[in-house]
Order: C-alpha cells, then structure tokens, then sequence
C-alpha cells in the first residue's frame, strides 16, 4: 500500500523492485500481483497528471515483465485485466505470455537458465539437479495468498445485481469530490462491454481489492483462520520462518503490500511481538480526498526514518548472522543461477567487515567441502589482505589463514591439494603461517604434500626464497625419518640450482662445523633455549649435524676437505659416528671423484681413520681404480708408511708390492688379516675381484711360505697360512698341488713346507700319492739337511704309515736310522712291511736297511725302556744327538755322493713302482670300503689342530 | 550541484534531427552530451512519403550525404536534409543506436513517447549490474526542423535546471512539475537503474 504522499520517483523505483523480487523470488509473486492491485486501483492522490501515466506506463511495463516469468501462470488472470486496465491491447499480451509449453515443465527451466528463479520453499538445503523436479513440490503459496481478494471477489459477484449497484453508485455520488483527481482522470477508460459476466467480475474484483486493502469482507476473515493451520503445517520445516513470515504479512497487512512496511512489522515482530497493527502503515484513504490536481502536495515527504526504529545490538547481530547464514545455504541455488562469483565476493566482503563468529561460520562452510570452496576461501583471504594492505592490522589477515590452514591440517584427507593451492595463492605468508606450514611439513603423513608446497614456494616467490628455503633445511634434519628423507631430497634437487646453491652449502657446512665443538650447541635443542648446554655428543646430535651434509656430498665432492677438517678436531665418538654414516655418500661419490682423490693425497693429520675407511668402502663391492691407487701408493711410500692404507687397494697393486707388503700385513690384528685374505683370495666378492687380485691363490701360499722369517715371526705366517686353508673352495687339492710343487722347487726349502705337506694331506687324503711322490723327491733334495722340514718329514711319514713304508725304504741308512730313532713305533711295521715282500722285491732292498731294520728291532727294548724312563728330559740330547749323526752321516753322502749315482737310479724305478702299487691299493681300497675313507678323512681333520699345535710347539722351540 | 558535470543522453528515432539538434546544443554548453536513436534503421525523408531513404546505423553521415547529394541534390538542399546531415558529420561520424551502447547516463532524454518506451523497455531488460540509477525523461517533439530546435532549447533548460539541483533524485519531481506548468507540456518521466 502506498504511502500517501510518496513521491513519483520512489514509487517507480518500488515498482521496478516489486517486480525483481517477483521474478527472482516467485513465491513472493502473489504479493507482487497483489501489491500492483492495490497500488492500481489506490494510486496515491498527490500525483500530478502527467506522473500518473509516467507510473501507469511503468506499471505496465513492470507487470509485462513479470507476466513473462515462467511463474507467473497462476496469475495471468489477475495480471491479464490489471494490464487491460491500464491499456494494453490483448495481443501485446497474448505476446507476453510464457511459452505454454513451459508451463508443464518451468522447473526443469528454471535449474537449466540458471537465473535466479527458483523459490525458497522448493529447494531443500540439499537440492540436487533435476531429480528434485520429479518429487512433489510443496504447494505454491498461489493459492491461499490469492484467496482474501479471490474469496471476497467471489463473495461479491452475485451481489452485483444492477439494482444493487445502481443504489451503490447513487450512495457514493455523496462523497464525490468536487474536482476530479488526476489519477481518475488519466485511468478512466469507458466501460466495456458494461453489464456482461466478465465486467461484473472484473467490478466485483475492483472492489474486493479495495476491500481487502480496508481490513474488511469475507476473504479477510477467512484468511485470518486458514494460516494458524498452515504456520502449524509449515512450522515442521526448516523455511518455517519464511512461511510464517509471508502468512503474517498476509493476514496483517493484507491491505496494502508495501516492502518497507512488512519489513518493520517483521522486524517488530522478532523484537518482542508487540501488537503489530500499531506498525501499520496507515490505512489508505479513499480516494474522495479531495486534491487538486496539479497543486502538488509535497509537504508530506515519505522519510525511512520515521518509519524504522533503531534495532538492538543483539537483533542486528542475530540478522546479520542470518543472512550469512542464508547465503551460505544458498550455494547450490546460486551456483546454478550463475551468480555464484558474486555470492563468493559478497561473502568475502562480509566476512571482513562482520564480527569474528561470521568468519567462524565462513571458515566451517569452507572447511566442509574445501575442494569445491576454494575460491570462497581465497577471495575471503585476498579481502583480508586488502584491508590490511589499505592500514587495517595485520590481525585479521593472518588470522583468517592460519584459520584456513590449521583447518585443513586437521582434516583427514588431504590429498586434494586444497593446502598447497591456498598456501601458494596466499598474497603474503607470515611468519606464523610458516609455523603453521612447518607442523603440516612434520605430519609423516603430509609431509610429501608439505614439502613439495614449500618447494613450490621457494622456486616461485624469491622474494623470501632463504626464509622459506631455511625452514626446508631445518626440516632436514627433523628426527623424523621420513619427514628428513623427504626434504634431503627436495634440497639435494635444489642444490642443482645457482641462486640456492651456496646458501644451502653454507647452511650444511654451518652444522658441519658444531661437530668441532666439544658439547653440542643449544642450536641442536632447539633454536630458543639459548643456553649452553652441557650434555655430551650423542650419535643422534651428531647425525643431526650430518644429514644435511651428507646429503649434499655426493653432488658437491669438494665439502669432503670440509669433513676432514672438521674431523681432526673432532671427538673420538664423533668420529666413530662419522666413520659408520659416511659409508653411502663416499660411495655415491665414487673413486674416481677428483676430490676424494685429493683427499686421499693430502690426507691431513688425524684424518688418516676417515681416509682408510673411504678407501675400504670404495673398494668393498669393486676392484680399486688404477688412479685410486696410484694415490694410495705415493701416500704409502712417500708420507704415511701405515700398511693399513694399502688393505684396500691390495688388488690394485702389482704382485712385488703385494708380496713386499705381506710380511707386514699378516702382522695385523686378526680380523683385518682376515679382510686382506678376503681381498687377496677374492671370497669377499666373487669371481669379479679375484681375477683382477694380482696373486694367485697359488702365489699367494707361496709367498708366504717365502717370508723372510726376520721380517715377521712364524707365528703370523702359521696364522695366515691357515686362513689360507680355511678358504677351502679357493684351495682346492689341484692348487694345493701346485703350490707344493712350486714350495719344492725353492732353494731353500721353505721352513712350513712340511706343515703345508701334512695340512694338505688333511684336507685333500686323494693327496696321498702325490704327496708319496713329493716325499720321494723330498730325499732327492735331502730333506734332513733342513732340519724343521725333516722333522715334518718324519711326521708326515709317520702319519702316511703304511703308504710311507716305501719312502722310507728309500731314504739313506743313516736317515732311517735317525727316523727310527725319533718314531720307533715305525720300526716294526716297516719290519713287518719289507718282511712281507715277495723275495724278488726284497731283493731291491739295501742291505744296510735291511741291517738298520733288523738291528734297532733288537735295540728295540732298551729304546722303549729309555723313553718310558724319561721321555721329556732327554729330548734335547736325544735331539743333538741325532743332529750329530745326521751331521755325520751328510759327509759321508758327500763322500760317496759320485758312488751312489748308478744306485739312485735303480731306486728311482722303484719309488714308481711302489707309489703305483700303492694307488692301485687305495683304488682298491676305495672300492671296497668307501665309508672308512670317509672315517679317515673325519679323523684327520679332527686331527689336524693337535698337529697345528704340536708343530706350532715344535717351531716355537726352535725358536727359542 | 552535482561535482560531475551531468552525463546526458539524448535520443530520438533515427538520431538524425531532433537527437541531433539538442546534441550540438547542449555540446555548445559543455555538457557531456551524447545522442542515439532507437530505431531498427536509420530513415530519412525520401522524394516521397512512402520512399524514405533507409540506412543502417553502420552508415556514416558523409555517406549519407554523399548518397543524398547524388541521388537529389536539389530535393535534398531544398528540404534542409544535406544541411542537417552536413552539421551531424561535424559532431560525429555517424548514427548511433542506444540499444548498443552499454555507457552509463544520468539522464536519458527521450524526444517522443514510442522511443521512451523502447528505452525504458531495453533499460529494463539489462542485467542489473550497479543498481546506479538513471532517469529517464520524455519530451514530445515534432521531428521538423523547427520543433527539433525549440525541443532542443527546451531541452537544454530542463538539464541545466537539473544540474544545478542540490540532491537530484530528491528534487527532480518537484522540478518537472515547475518545469510542466512553464512549459504547457507534460512530461513522462521514470527511473531505471543499470
């Protein structure tokens, strides 16, 4: 209902919202049309001529307008006469009409135009697409806001009988005024077609209209029952207030819509529900007010002031809340309507100027659906940070991100990438937010995600590039496994990069330097505990130091001379953590690294450890480079003689060096011998190495066996040739074989030969024959001019017995003699051996033997006797004894030595004979008893450390 | 009075005489003037009242005038075409259709009730976009030579007036209603906004 004294101006902008509203809220279109109603039929009196078509043109347009939304079909009927009043022909509406066709189907339309048409009471917070369309709406308010105008109209209709009428307008010619208004005078239009059904309804609705608008009839009335029913109905729904809202407005000002007067009354009726009908606009005044037209009564002006009152803090608290809250829910409808950039700008706006709880409500719609809301939560941050920007505090910006940030850490899924899209967009990162980053970063689960933001961030703002680049490099050395691992990697890629280069270098060789320190610095505790701390280096605090370091060595070799400084100064369990991390990146490095070349050449004072333990992991998996041990070479001959260097290269270095170095090396500790064995033999590696080792197996036996025994003590020499024989897969009884044939050829015969005979026989007992033969050719050399070797050969024979009988055979009287003397337990078999021969072959044996046999079997018991007596006192003797004998028994060889040629020949046919008798016994026996091989092998071995033993004691005496 | 000096609109058919005729006007007053027509095409008188010349609002006035000059130079000089064509061309190059044009005004004046509607009517249909307001004023004028000159003087006042107003939306009124009663003629009048 119009204000009286409302200007011309404001009355078409009403209309021209009115209409707005009605399109883009159809539900309110009944109070739209109805409004048009009342204002038609009640224009305000104060309108000169000429303003009154100006408003009844407008009016028009409004309504044609309106008549064209889809929604609109339930009105066309009240629209259709309003126009037709107001002189639109029929066809100029007929052209207005919605296509009909989209009658049927106007919601389907309406989601697919995407304008804002869709009314409040039939999309659900939850609208989805176009299924809604299928399920039944809630009714339009069509009907019922139609009914009090309708239902008085209705009511009217077969009242309007001419008599009746004709006593109404005779009634009403007393309150004519005397002049006609200028709004009469403009709409009058001559009756058509007077007196039809049509005409007397369109009379009847006239009237209704005006009835109504006065509070009167029977429409009003009926109206003022139905709604208790609806609200209760409606209450159930969460549009309830909406409902109510247009209900109320109804039934209170059913006289007159006017926006501003519903809205006071609803605001008033939030207040404290005071009686509403004091807020009501005030009642129209017919239209007998007499005004003369053209005299334009403007004393009245309409003032929004007059009419509002003030609201409390509390309800305009509670309706901004609501707002925001409405245009929150209204994401879906918006978002079809195609209004959606708006929506998010409109809310970025409010959230910045609004109190906090509606950043709250904000930054929980965001955190709801992050992915989709990304752009509410960057234009809401890019706001923040204009306020700031034009002097507001940088509060409110940091707030609203680390708001949004620490929202999304929290939120269980994050690969969406909503994070990293807010970070990068950000327009400004405080230091807070890097906290906020920083924690994200720590999260295992995140830190991929994390990192690779910061990456990002460092690549492409290089504003604060160090800033950012400083928090990746203190990630690095997070106790964090995987945290740690994943940021060594982002910088190591970094690293590869000029401007970051020397700042990350800088930041590693920084920590590099704390291990110079005697206590850790607090730094490592933690950058705000400022005091010195007193604890003492941990493997943990050391590799806090390192990670960083290491990582980067592999692609920068000259930070090893950094390592290396720093080392010398270092603690001695600084360094033993040093030693054990350094194993990958020198590996990485690799030995053909210039730098670590260097290192090597240099090799500064204290840092020799650290240089022998790069050697040893360079050349663990592979042969060292011929460059790598041309450096070790001149380190070795020329500054630092410590065999240990030459460990690693061993292989690399020619077969001189190695046998020159070896009386030193077997010197070392056992364990180390061990690797050097390793390397030499090739167990270590498989076959790779051990073809490039510059001894053979072979070779390598020998040398030993070759140590000068005033370069190294025998004991070492035994240590290592038992490692040898523990290599058992590399000494096989064909190299074993050739070694002893080589150890044979030796001038002088080499003093562990014997040993190396037996142990060989107690590994490989197939050796028998061969070593038969060796034994054999052992006389030839005359074996007991080598007085440890001779002594072997005894025990050899001793425990070849029977085999060595014919070895035996063939040693010269005096040394049988000697033999028997040291073994007599030999005596009697042997006896036993030759006395079973068949007379041809004994008749190859010497008669001097044959004499030596037979007379020590008769000296047999006082020997026995002797030794039961006293079996350790008289070794010694016993020994110079021997040794005179044998003494004597050599010159006389000598003597005879041209005699006895003829002779050896002979003797050289029998050994051949014999030791082919013998493998075909031992084929033989073979044969028949494979398992008592066995036996014998078993118990040889088992064996064989008593033998180690009681030579080793033997050697240690002689010794002495 | 408004710091800004006012941006007028003035339209009428074709944007050939009435437009036109307040157009150098109120240019000649330094207003920020601009003018349009509203009609599919851009008629001209031709030998006969039912041969107007039809141009497109693509079609400079030169050419027109040229066209005109060729076709019937004496016609043309005689019924005062080629000297209104030859003061359009002065002030701009060529027609100009306010349906097209997506400027904002102020104040749109209309020079005969059909070109208000159609303005009003394409007003309406816009996006609203900044809610600024515009008015829209229409001021009947017979499209002769005479008229369009006396209109535009009219004109001219009613926008002078207008600026000079303390709060226009306030007072324009009450304005037109003064302005209603010196003049004798009546004047509708709406307000739009873009």
């Amino acid at each position: 209902m119009a204000h009286p004294a409302i200007s011309s101006i404001n009355l078409t902008a009403a209309l021209g919202s009115l209409a707005s509203i009605a399109r883009q809220r159809p539900m309110f279109m009944a109070e739209v049309v109805q409004a048009y109603e009342t204002l038609h039929a009640n224009l305000p009196p104060t309108l000169a001529k000429s303003q009154v078509s100006s408003v009844r043109k407008n009016l028009k347009l409004q309504l044609l307008s309106v008549l064209r939304h889809p929604s609109s079909c339930d009105y066309q009927g009240p629209i259709s006469t309003l126009l037709l009043d107001l002189g639109t022909n029929q066809t100029e509406i007929t052209r207005h009409l919605p296509p009909p066709r989209e009658l049927g189907r106007k919601r389907a339309r309406e989601v697919g135009e995407g304008s804002q048409k869709k009314s409040r009471t039939e999309t659900p917070l939850a609208d989805d697409e176009d299924e809604k369309d299928t399920l039944p709406h809630p009714p339009l308010p069509a009907p019922s806001s139609l009914s009090a105008t309708d239902v008085t109209a209705e009511f009217l209709h077969p009242l309007l009988t001419p008599e009746s009428v004709a006593n109404l307008v005779l009634i009403s010619m007393v309150y004519l005024p005397d002049i006609m208004p200028a709004s009469f005078q403009s709409t009058y239009t001559p009756v058509e077609s007077a007196g039809t059904d049509a005409q007397i309804r369109h009379l009847a609705r006239l009237m209704a209209t005006q009835m109504t608008a006065a509070g009167i009839g029977p429409g009003v009335e009926k109206v003022k029952e139905v709604p208790a029913e609806i609200v209760e109905e409606e209450s159930l729904k969460p549009e309830a207030v909406v409902i109510k809202r247009r209900v109320s407005t109804l039934v209170t000002t059913g006289q007159a819509i006017s926006v501003l007067g519903s809205q006071s009354k609803d605001l008033k009726e939030e207040d404290d529900g005071a009686p509403l009908a004091k807020k009501r606009p005030e009642p129209i005044l017919p239209v007998t007010q007499i005004r003369p037209a053209g005299s334009v009564g403007r004393k009245k002006m309409f003032k929004l002031k007059e009419v509002l009152q003030p609201l409390t803090d509390t309800q305009i608290k509670n309706l901004k809340l609501a707002a925001v809250q409405r245009i929150l829910q209204a994401e879906r409808n918006i978002v079809g309507s195609g209004a959606a950039q708006m929506r998010v700008k409109i809310l970025a706006r409010l959230a910045t100027r609004l109190d906090p709880s509606l950043k709250a409500e904000i930054l929980a719609h965001f955190l709801s659906d992050p992915r989709a809301r990304l752009d509410l939560a960057l234009a809401w941050l890019y706001q923040e940070y204009c306020e700031y920007q034009s002097g507001a505090g940088e509060e409110g910006y940091q707030e609203c991100l680390i708001g949004i940030l620490t929202g999304l850490q929290e939120r269980p899924d994050q690969r969406d990438g909503v994070f990293t899209k807010v970070v990068l967009e950000a327009p400004l990162l405080t230091d807070s937010t890097l906290d906020v980053i920083r924690k994200y970063c720590e999260d295992e689960g995140r830190s991929y995600l994390g990192m690779s933001t910061l990456r990002d961030l460092i690549l492409t703002r290089p504003a604060r590039q160090f800033q950012y680049l400083h928090l990746l490099l203190d990630l690095s050395s997070n106790e964090k496994d995987k945290v740690r691992q994943q940021a060594l990697n982002l910088i190591k890629r970094m690293y590869e990069k000029e401007a970051l280069h020397q700042y990350i270098e800088k930041f590693a060789l920084n920590y590099l330097q704390l291990l110079a320190h005697p206590n850790p610095p607090s730094v490592l505790f933690g950058a705000d505990k400022d005091t010195e701390v007193a604890a003492p280096w941990t493997e943990d605090t050391v590799k806090h130091c390192l990670y960083l370091y290491l990582a980067l060595l592999p692609q920068n070799h000259k930070l090893i001379h950094e390592l290396a400084s720093v080392y010398t100064e270092a603690t001695a369990d600084i360094k033993r953590t040093v030693l054990r991390v350094i194993e990958t990146p020198i590996r990485g490095m690799g030995m053909n690294s210039p730098e670590l070349l260097l290192l090597v050449e240099n090799c500064p004072k204290g840092a020799e450890t650290l240089v022998t333990r790069c050697l040893h992991i360079l050349t663990d998996k592979v042969p060292p480079s011929p460059e790598l041990v041309k450096r070790v070479r001149e380190l070795y001959q020329k500054r630092l003689p410590d065999v240990r260097f030459l460990i690693p290269v061993l292989n690399g270095l020619d077969k001189k060096e190695v046998i020159q170095a070896l009386p030193k090396l077997i010197k070392l500790n056992p364990i180390v011998v061990k690797e050097v064995f390793n390397r030499l033999l090739g167990t270590q590696h498989g076959d790779v190495s051990s073809s490039m080792s510059p001894l053979t197996p072979g070779d390598l036996l020998v040398a030993l066996h070759n140590i000068d025994s005033s370069k190294c003590d025998m004991k070492s020499v035994i240590k290592a040739t038992n490692l040898c024989f523990a290599a058992r897969s590399v000494y096989t009884s064909e190299v074993l074989a050739v070694v002893l044939q080589q150890l044979m050829d030796t001038t002088p015969l080499p003093m562990l030969l014997m040993r190396t005979v037996i142990q060989a026989l107690g590994m490989y007992p197939r050796l028998g024959g061969f070593i038969m033969n060796i034994l054999t050719r052992l006389i030839y050399k005359q074996v007991w001019k080598y007085p440890k070797v001779w002594e072997g050969f005894i025990k050899c024979c001793q425990r070849t017995k029977p085999q060595s009988f014919s070895v035996l055979l063939q040693l010269p009287p005096p040394q049988l003699l000697s033999v028997l003397q040291t073994c007599p337990d030999l005596r009697d078999p042997l006896l036993t051996h030759v006395r079973a021969f068949t007379p041809n072959q004994l008749a190859h044996v010497p008669h001097a033997i044959m004499a030596i046999l037979e007379a020590e079997s008769r000296m047999d018991e006082d020997t026995a006797e002797e030794a039961t007596e006293a079996p350790g006192q008289d070794l010694i003797a016993k020994r110079l004894a021997q040794e005179k004998s044998l003494k004597r028994q050599i010159l006389e060889e000598q003597k005879g030595k041209s005699k006895q040629e003829p002779m050896e020949e002979i003797e050289m046919d029998l050994p051949v004979i014999l030791v082919e008798e013998e493998e075909e016994l031992m084929q033989h026996r073979d044969k028949e008893s494979p398992p008592e091989e066995s036996e014998n092998t078993t118990t040889l071995t088992t064996n064989s450390p008593h033998l180690d033993e009681s030579m080793e004691e033997v050697l240690e005496q002689n010794e002495d | 009075m408004p710091s800004t000096p006012l941006r007028v609109a003035v339209v009428c058919s074709s944007n050939q005489n009435r437009s036109m005729e307040a157009h150098n006007i109120l240019s000649k007053r330094s207003f920020n003037v601009r003018s349009f027509g509203t009609g599919t095409h851009v008629k001209l008188p031709g030998p006969a009242p039912d041969k107007p010349n039809v141009y497109d609002f693509k079609t400079t006035y030169e050419q027109m005038y040229n066209d005109l000059l060729k076709k019937d130079k004496e016609l043309y000089t005689q019924n005062g075409i080629l000297h209104m064509l030859d003061r359009n061309k002065r002030i701009k190059p060529r027609p100009e259709r306010f349906q097209n044009c997506k400027d904002y005004f102020d104040l749109v004046i209309t020079c005969e009730e059909r070109v208000y509607d159609q303005v009003v009517e394409d007003l309406n249909s816009r996006e609203q976009e900044t809610c600024q307001p515009v008015h829209v004023i229409n001021v009947d004028i017979q499209d002769n030579h005479e008229e369009a000159t006396l209109g535009a003087f009219l004109i001219c006042e009613l926008c002078q007036c207008i600026q000079h107003t303390e709060d226009m939306e306030n007072e324009i009124d009450e304005l037109l209603q003064e302005f209603e009663d010196k003049s004798g003629r009546t004047f509708l009048h709406t307000i739009c906004f873009y």
